[in-house]
């Protein structure tokens, strides 16, 4: 509980570190939420109007407030649990980031089902026969997949099963509760897209994990007991192979809260990270903060909960002690 | 190759189907079914309902607003009249300084309510009022000063200035024309929720909107007009990408998507689908340079820059289709384009003759947005210009309310510019007097000034489109402007998307389409 209770102390600065950063980036970067609002300018907007109206707009939202002024109303605000309106959208933040944060969640569960679906017995196979052909051929494919730009896979998986066989849909979401087979079909893609990109860095892993805990003492006596090969695995050997899986596993979770930009625009999903970058470019700093900050607990939390699960793993780890495994 | 391959072979797998598409499509004038949804693409969310919160028509957000509101009046998509709708007739006061609206009556707003002058009233000086008001009424032409209701049934639209071409802006799609209820908007206009939801006469109602994601609209059941109201909804799914969009078309996700120029190609090429073009009411893209400034306050410098360009494969190089360059500020199909007016032709000897003339060393940045498509364009000018002893240094910069900031305050020499909305001569045409409060070209000419003051002075069809080519002619002698591209409006749809008027806006009329399947 002590480590727990540190842990979860030691992200105070961490928050203001993460929240003060992007506060002052989206600062720095040109033009305000007032320029977002008033959105592309044509020739028939004249000078005068358009400084007029962007002027009362920066007024109102109290953007002509210093930056520091403006950080410290909003963390005054987020310690009673507002973390305020959205600038261009009008609507609290909280509302936003709720609606958004299922799609994103349940894009990574799915994604990560079938990353682990594709890694589990690629990374053992390829570990039992280590240098053999089976494994030098998912070497060369892994590092292929994890060369390739994800928008690459996407665009193939788009125009096989949506273009040409009409099978699922290229783009679009619904929500679970109002039809579950709907929703399912539009998750499919982008769940592969990223499982399928994903995977080959578990394989990695796993894969060398797996090949050290084969030559452990333990292994060769369980072998030389007469034991299976896969009561070994399953029974002996996974469990201490699979740290570093679960750390990565736990980054890639916390990445991909927010991470997963590109196949979200792909396949315009309204999850976490469209919301950011939406917020982004009309620059709703309130909108930045809140997902940034949320991002940054998930981040933190997530990663406790790998430090956890250590102690599942192996029982000799104190939680805390990370050190004391071997 | 391999990609291009496939295409084809699913092209050629789907001729089939194309066979019989054409057999249906020649039965547009068979009688329209009721039913079914409609689905389309679009490319962004709308932001909300509230023109005070999001003060932009904007391609999307108009493209779902326009369902829900109509028009006093409608331009027909082949003779390009006005024919009237919500509005009976129109008529000019002798200055054209007055425009008097006679309303349908009997029409009601989707909530039951009937639609009178007062709600034109109250929206208007809602609108005109605000922080706004400025750039509304820019988007109008001659300055809108005020609107008043003298009966239940008229609308009075008092101008500052004379506004002959008023019957074709009322045509055209701008949050202006979004008007509500009265007793609603007073009602309701400070609750938090009032971006959320909008009332409106035309033939749909929102039903649904997931932020980020769609946008579903239901048939208005008190829509005056129902023989133009065939489909029982129109799903809008918000996809950001435009080649997802159109696959999502192809994939027979979506019934309908208008395609960007650069997509027109591949649309057309697609046998299963359908396609239907139109021009585009704006005045196109190009290149704007300070008038005022040397060396673009020589009028052979402008010539000689335009000589050393070969605009017509430069044209199909920027569209990514063959088309011929912009000569004047409305493209071939508009209804005020002038063919006749000529343009310095491509002649480099030219271009290097009178830049020899001029005598002094012609250095300049062309400042462009920075966008992948606008940086080519703007590289392959630097290319030309450069042939000819030019030096020019492109610089990308932001977009939006800042890059027009960077160009009022007289920041940049020449830049990249969008010519805006040019439904009418009164529109962006006039922006060339040197008093206009638009005139970021600072062009201070009396030879232009004359032609903008006899457009503005013409009256009736004829007179107008005459004084309107005498300008464009005027312009294009003395090189005020250097478009690059108009590019036209495309739809594509399935087959069996029916009676879609031709598109002569960005806004094609999607609500009046039924679905024969």
């Amino acid at each position: 509980m002590r480590y727990i209770r540190n842990r979860l102390l030691r992200m105070i600065p961490v928050f203001f570190l993460v929240t003060f950063a992007s506060f002052a980036l989206l600062n720095v970067l040109p033009g305000d939420a007032a320029d977002a609002i008033l959105g592309g300018v044509d020739a028939t907007d004249n000078p005068a109007s358009m400084e007029e109206a962007r002027q009362a707009i920066r007024e109102e939202l109290g953007l002509d407030k210093p930056i520091i002024v403006r950080y410290f109303s909003w963390l005054g605000d987020v310690v009673q649990g507002d973390f305020g309106q959205s600038y261009v959208m009008s609507i609290p933040v909280t509302e936003l980031l709720l609606e958004r944060l299922p799609v994103s969640l349940e894009l990574l569960i799915f994604a990560q089902i079938i990353a682990l679906s594709i890694a589990l017995p690629v990374g053992i196979y390829s570990a039992l026969h280590a240098d053999k052909a089976f494994d030098r051929g998912v070497s060369a494919v892994t590092f292929a997949i994890v060369a390739a730009p994800p928008f690459v896979l996407a665009i193939i998986l788009v125009f096989f099963f949506s273009v040409t066989w009409q099978l699922l849909p290229s783009a679009g979401w619904v929500p679970i509760d109002e039809d579950l087979g709907a929703n399912l079909r539009f998750y499919i893609l982008p769940s592969l897209v990223i499982g399928i990109l994903e995977a080959p860095v578990l394989i990695r892993v796993l894969r060398v994990d797996m090949i050290a805990t084969l030559q452990e003492d333990y292994i060769a006596l369980a072998r030389a007991k007469g034991m299976s090969t896969r009561y070994i695995l399953f029974r002996h050997a996974m469990r201490p192979s699979s740290f570093t899986l679960v750390t990565v596993l736990g980054l890639q979770l916390g990445f991909l809260i927010s991470g997963a930009v590109i196949i979200e625009q792909i396949f315009a999903l309204p999850g976490m990270g469209k919301l950011i970058l939406e917020a982004i470019d009309g620059r709703d700093a309130l909108v930045v903060q809140g997902a940034v900050t949320f991002i940054a607990v998930a981040y933190v939390c997530i990663n406790l909960a790998v430090d956890v699960f250590y102690a599942i793993l192996d029982p000799r780890v104190t939680v805390g002690d990370r050190g004391g495994r071997r | 190759m391999g990609f291009r391959r496939l295409r084809n072979a699913v092209a050629t797998a789907a001729m089939a189907t194309a066979l019989v598409a054409f057999g249906a499509w020649d039965a547009d004038a068979q009688t329209p079914k009721k039913g079914g949804k409609l689905r389309i693409a679009i490319l962004a969310d709308i932001g909300g309902f509230d023109s005070m919160k999001v003060p932009v028509t904007g391609r999307q957000r108009a493209f779902v607003m326009e369902a829900i509101h109509e028009h006093l009046f409608d331009m027909d998509p082949d003779t390009f009249k006005i024919v009237p709708r919500l509005g009976l007739k129109a008529e000019p006061s002798d200055d054209f300084k007055r425009w008097r609206v006679t309303l349908r009556q009997g029409v009601k707003f989707s909530n039951g309510e009937e639609m009178t002058a007062q709600d034109y009233k109250a929206h208007f000086d809602r609108l005109l009022n605000s922080k706004f008001g400025g750039r509304f009424r820019g988007r109008l032409g001659p300055r809108l000063d005020r609107v008043e209701a003298p009966g239940k049934y008229t609308i009075d639209f008092i101008f500052s200035e004379a506004s002959p071409g008023w019957e074709t802006i009322m045509a055209q799609p701008d949050l202006l024309w979004w008007v509500r209820p009265k007793s609603w908007l007073e009602a309701n206009k400070d609750k938090p929720e009032f971006n959320t939801t909008t009332i409106g006469v035309g033939p749909y109602v929102i039903k649904q909107w997931r932020r980020g994601s769609s946008i579903v609209l239901a048939k208005n059941p008190h829509y005056w007009d129902k023989a133009n109201q065939h489909v029982d909804e129109i799903q809008f799914t918000i996809i950001n990408q435009q080649i997802s969009r159109f696959q999502a078309l192809q994939s027979g996700q979506m019934d309908l998507v208008w395609v960007p120029p650069w997509l027109k190609d591949d649309a057309q090429q697609d046998k299963r689908l359908a396609t239907s073009n139109g021009p585009n009411f704006f005045a196109g893209l190009g290149v704007a340079w300070n008038n005022q400034k040397p060396p673009f306050n020589d009028v052979r410098v402008r010539k000689a820059l335009v000589h050393a360009l070969d605009r017509k494969p430069l044209t199909g190089v920027i569209t990514k289709i063959p088309k011929d360059p912009p000569i004047d500020m409305y493209g071939p199909g508009h209804p005020w384009h002038c063919p006749d007016t000529a343009w310095p032709e491509y002649n480099p000897e030219k271009a290097k003759a009178l830049l020899a003339d001029y005598g002094k060393p012609v250095k300049f940045t062309l400042n462009i947005v920075g966008l992948r498509d606008l940086i080519r364009v703007a590289e392959t000018f630097q290319a030309y210009w450069k042939e000819v002893g030019v030096e020019v240094v492109v610089k990308p910069g932001p977009r939006g309310p800042q890059w027009a900031r960077a160009v009022q305050s007289g920041k940049f020499d020449v830049w990249w510019n969008n010519f805006g909305a040019n439904a009418d001569p009164s529109l962006v045409a006039m922006n060339f007097h040197s008093k206009s409060r638009a005139n970021i070209y600072k062009v201070n000419d009396p030879g232009v000034d004359k032609a903008v003051g006899a457009m503005k002075a013409a009256r009736g069809k004829d007179a107008r489109y005459k004084a309107s080519c005498n300008l464009q002619k005027v312009l294009a002698d003395q090189v005020r402007w250097l478009g690059w591209e108009q590019g036209d409006v495309t739809v594509a749809m399935w087959p069996y998307v029916k009676g879609l008027p031709r598109p002569i806006n960005i806004w094609p009329k999607y609500y009046r389409v039924w679905l024969d399947k």
